[in-house]
């Protein structure tokens, strides 16, 4: 890899990083939001609960649950996708002359 | 590390716990690294549940094998005696330790619910067979309503409670803790800063300290964050500050939500979020990541005005216990007034 070659392929793997460092935060949030519909569905038992409340929080917990799914395999790929950049840009890296 | 005697239990505690319920989402590596540091720091009390996610697993492995430094706290919210036993074993064998300092029943927030696990097959029974089998030393409960928690704790010799304190909760500080301490049932108290959402993290966990509870409870997610918290809790709070600190979250005018989420929105507004964060939204004090908390949780509020079922008895009224006015907050965040 030449010179060029090299400073364009480290800036990808730099914005790589950003990319994993965001979609993390992403599911850290969506961690957050399956916590709080697991809550929410736990509290259906209080007397004054409807099949449609508890229907909704029903729907609310999976769709949370789903999203969560999708976030932590996106951290996943991601972070497979990083690690194998990182190691191909350390190989290219140009050692002490 | 300060410590404090957590109720009738005697067992000395750190002032400051680690609350695991953001763990899921870190690595074990992560983990590990950070509840090693947290002990290093002196932090010697550690609460995790079996419903968050696989957090029990994570600080197995990460510190288990340090168990005799500190008190590990866990939980069940199985109602049913068979079904919270089997929890038992299960957070047992995912912790990797031969007991547990104190199992919790988790989030009980209505009598119906209460009656269910003080009933002969209820969830209690399981708790108190693990005690007498050595599987558990102490068992406590926890909830959002801190009235409730204040009758119940009467009920049974509970050696711990645990429940919502932050400035924009504040309830606790009255409806629950003079009883707690009057019965000298251990107090642990949790989201000190709204689960992150509050900017001025010192003064908040500094504030919940103020009321003399047993342990503070906060995420601590990373080494810096441990390092700040237990900076935060290295002096205990004296009268002219106590005065600053209560004066502050008074001026707070908090919604009145315990969270206890009976309210069902029909639009998806998330009512509790939009409650009990209102304030930081007034008072210019989100963090960042609460800020987009707020925006997704008051995302769908434009369409509470025109939603048809709400206009003469909306529906989240309809079921809250503290009768809140919930539309009418929604209108004001919506930027339209009430009719």
């Amino acid at each position: 890899m030449d010179g060029h070659s090299f400073l364009i392929f480290a800036d990808f793997v730099s914005r790589e990083r950003d990319a994993v460092a965001t979609l993390r935060e992403e599911a850290a949030r969506s961690d957050v939001r399956c916590t709080e519909a697991w809550f929410m569905s736990m509290a259906m038992g209080h007397p004054g609960a409807s099949d449609e409340d508890k229907q909704r929080a029903r729907d609310i917990l999976a769709e949370a649950n789903s999203a969560q799914e999708v976030a932590g395999r996106a951290v996943e790929d991601a972070t497979r996708r990083l690690e194998y950049y990182e190691a191909f840009l350390k190989q290219c890296t140009p050692g002490p002359t | 590390m300060r410590q404090s005697t957590l109720g009738r239990t005697g067992e000395q505690v750190s002032v400051l716990g680690c609350g695991t319920m953001w763990f899921a989402d870190l690595s074990q590596a992560e983990t590990t690294r950070t509840l090693n540091h947290a002990l290093d720091r002196g932090v010697t009390y550690f609460d995790c549940a079996r419903g968050y996610g696989d957090a029990e697993i994570k600080v197995g492995k990460a510190i288990g094998h340090r168990h005799d430094e500190f008190f590990i706290a866990t939980k069940t919210a199985k109602r049913d005696r068979a079904s919270a036993a089997r929890e038992i074993d299960e957070s047992l064998s995912r912790l990797g330790m031969d007991h547990l300092d104190l199992i919790q029943l988790h989030y009980v927030n209505s009598q119906p619910e209460f009656d269910q696990i003080m009933a002969p097959d209820g969830a209690l029974a399981a708790a108190v067979h693990a005690q007498a089998a050595g599987k558990v030393r102490h068992i406590g409960i926890t909830g959002h309503r801190p009235e409730l928690l204040a009758a119940w704790i009467g009920e049974f010799e509970f050696a711990t409670v645990l429940f919502h304190l932050s400035p924009v909760q504040p309830f606790s500080a009255t409806e629950l803790l003079p009883r707690a301490r009057e019965r000298e049932v251990g107090t642990i108290a949790m989201r000190p800063v709204g689960s992150g959402a509050i900017r001025r993290v010192s003064e908040s966990i500094r504030y919940v300290h103020s009321h003399g509870v047993d342990v503070v409870l906060s995420g601590l997610t990373t080494p810096a964050i441990v390092d700040e918290n237990v900076e935060t809790l290295a002096s205990s709070v004296e009268e002219p500050e106590q005065q600053a600190l209560t004066s502050w979250v008074l001026s707070i005018e908090n919604n009145g939500c315990r969270r206890c989420n009976y309210c069902s929105c029909p639009v998806g507004i998330h009512i509790p979020d939009m409650l009990i964060t209102e304030p930081l939204q007034r008072h210019d004090w989100f963090t960042p990541a609460g800020k987009e908390d707020w925006a997704e949780a008051t995302a769908s509020v434009h369409k509470c005005e025109g939603h048809e079922p709400c206009r003469t008895e909306p529906i989240c009224e309809s079921k809250c216990p503290y009768d809140l006015p919930i539309r009418s907050t929604a209108l004001r965040v919506a930027g339209v007034e009430a009719q």
